[in-house]
């Protein structure tokens, strides 16, 4: 019971993981990311393969919130000369090239087959392993909350708001959006990113069939029910998710007459329902505070 | 002295001509007014003359140099720069963030100094914030335009504005300062005949 509940403990960091990274670009800066899952990929594989050849983990993830980072840059680049409902298109298509890419390029990522026997973070602790990467998911997430909060009280965050306000007026007042946007887009993506390398040395087993879009949209309904914009709203949402996806399982002992396959798809409705709910009566989320 | 000077600029989208053929010219310390019905392309032509909308053809130069192809924020850091129609203060900021949004910070809006703040951009920051606590926040209609309208005003020299500013109340602008003097709470019936007494030669042709 331990384990299972680390485990879906770990599952639920990473998702707040990605939804703080999210929250950077859509939820202070409204920039639509459709392709959260595209960096989450290329960090998982990126630190996946990187194990493989022996590299030391520490640098392996290092290298996955990098090389996501810069993967942002063309695409963030590209974000400057679109509207922000192409740039949403634009990286949806992107994250499915990513994992189209990763399914054929067999010669790097052992495509469909995947990469088995990652080895796992804390190894060598044995049973605590993954209370280990448990608490060091913890003190990271703790990490970067804290890092949001202090961005968005900064200058700096000043200007990703009022980019998202109102980008027009900004540019009238002197200040160039554009490398902004950028800056943003690729903190965001290098958190995707780290979250990925955690995700791969976790499961320890990664195929393209793991970066499906859905990953995507579970972020945006984690970040979206809890409340864009705000730290708490991230990280409660997504954990909300997490209760709500995982918590489902265990409704099929009370509710009879119900399939295991049934409660799978009932699972999906209530999420449905719930992200509804929410957005009829608490459009700014659970916890972004009251609408105005 | 020529300050602004607008040749034969050009505007379309797709195959509109939202702009078509406009000259005009402005002169330090003057006020021009552009006339037109709905529709007939003022908001554009500002637009294309603070730069969000970039002109297709024509020739917009600002103190002598050619800034026809220059980036918006650039030319409102040479002083061009306008107000909206629409009252667009950033929602999301409060109004004494709303001021020092506006205020030029290039050092402490760096990423970096969101984490290593040193205690000359603290000060510059709280510099500012004083400065901007000078404008209270004011519950009445067009309170929301003068938030959003004050904020240009740090470096402007010219300030384009499409559409009537009369809800905005006091101008903000330093003629509208010389209006309130003169007569103060006179500046609504004072801006209308000076902005309509034109000088430039506003033509579109259609």
């Amino acid at each position: 019971m331990i384990a299972y509940l680390c485990a879906i403990g770990v599952i639920a960091l990473i998702y707040c993981l990605l939804a703080l990274g999210l929250n950077l670009q859509f939820g202070l800066t409204r920039l639509v990311n459709f392709g959260v899952v595209a960096f989450f990929a290329v960090g998982a594989y990126t630190s996946g393969l990187l194990s493989l050849q022996g590299v030391p983990l520490a640098l392996c993830f290092v290298a996955a919130g990098v090389l996501s980072g810069l993967l942002a840059l063309p695409i963030g680049l590209l974000s400057l000369r679109l509207r922000d409902d192409y740039l949403a298109i634009v990286t949806l298509g992107f994250s499915e090239a990513v994992r189209i890419s990763i399914q054929q390029e067999s010669w790097l990522t052992k495509g469909v087959q995947g990469l088995p026997g990652l080895p796992k973070l804390f190894a060598a602790w044995g049973p605590v392993s993954d209370v280990a990467t448990f608490a060091t998911l913890l003190a990271l997430v703790a990490l970067v909350s804290w890092g949001t909060v202090r961005l968005t009280r900064s200058p700096f965050g000043r200007l990703l708001k009022a980019i998202g306000d109102d980008e027009a007026a900004l540019s009238a007042l002197g200040k160039d959006p554009a490398w902004f946007k950028v800056q943003v887009f690729m903190l965001g993506a290098a958190l995707a990113g780290v979250a990925g390398a955690f995700y791969a040395h976790f499961i320890t087993f990664i195929t393209p069939e793991q970066f499906i879009p859905l990953i995507t949209f579970y972020v945006w309904m984690g970040l979206v029910m809890g409340g864009a914009g705000t730290v708490r709203g991230a990280v409660f949402g997504s954990l909300l998710l997490m209760v709500f996806l995982e918590g489902s399982r265990f409704a099929k002992d009370w509710v009879p007459g119900v399939s295991e396959v049934g409660m799978a798809s009932l699972r999906l409705a209530a999420v449905g329902l719930a992200l509804i709910l929410v957005t009829l009566y608490r459009p700014n989320g659970l916890f972004g505070g009251p609408s105005k | 002295m020529t300050l602004l000077k607008v040749e034969a600029v050009t505007r379309l989208f797709g195959g509109f001509r939202a702009v078509d053929d406009v000259s005009l010219q402005a002169a330090e310390q003057e006020i021009l007014g552009i006339a037109g019905t709905n529709g007939a392309g003022k908001s554009t032509l500002f637009a294309a003359i603070a730069g969000q909308q970039p002109a297709d053809a024509g020739r917009i130069t600002f103190t002598g140099q050619d800034i026809t192809r220059v980036p918006p924020h650039r030319r409102a850091r040479m002083g061009l720069v306008r107000t909206f129609q629409i009252p667009r203060e950033f929602k999301s900021l409060t109004v004494h963030e709303n001021l020092l949004a506006a205020a030029a910070n290039p050092q402490g809006e760096r990423l970096v100094n969101a984490f290593f703040q040193t205690r000359s951009l603290r000060e510059h920051e709280a510099r500012s914030g004083r400065q901007g606590r000078r404008h209270p926040p004011v519950p009445e209609p067009g309170a929301r335009a003068r938030r959003a309208g004050g904020r240009p005003v740090g470096r402007a020299k010219k300030l384009v504005e499409p559409g009537p500013r009369a809800h905005a109340g006091p101008a903000l602008h330093p003629a509208g300062r010389a209006f309130r003097r003169r007569e103060p709470g006179a500046h609504r019936r004072d801006l209308r005949p000076r902005a309509r007494a034109c000088t430039g030669a506003a033509s579109p042709s259609s």
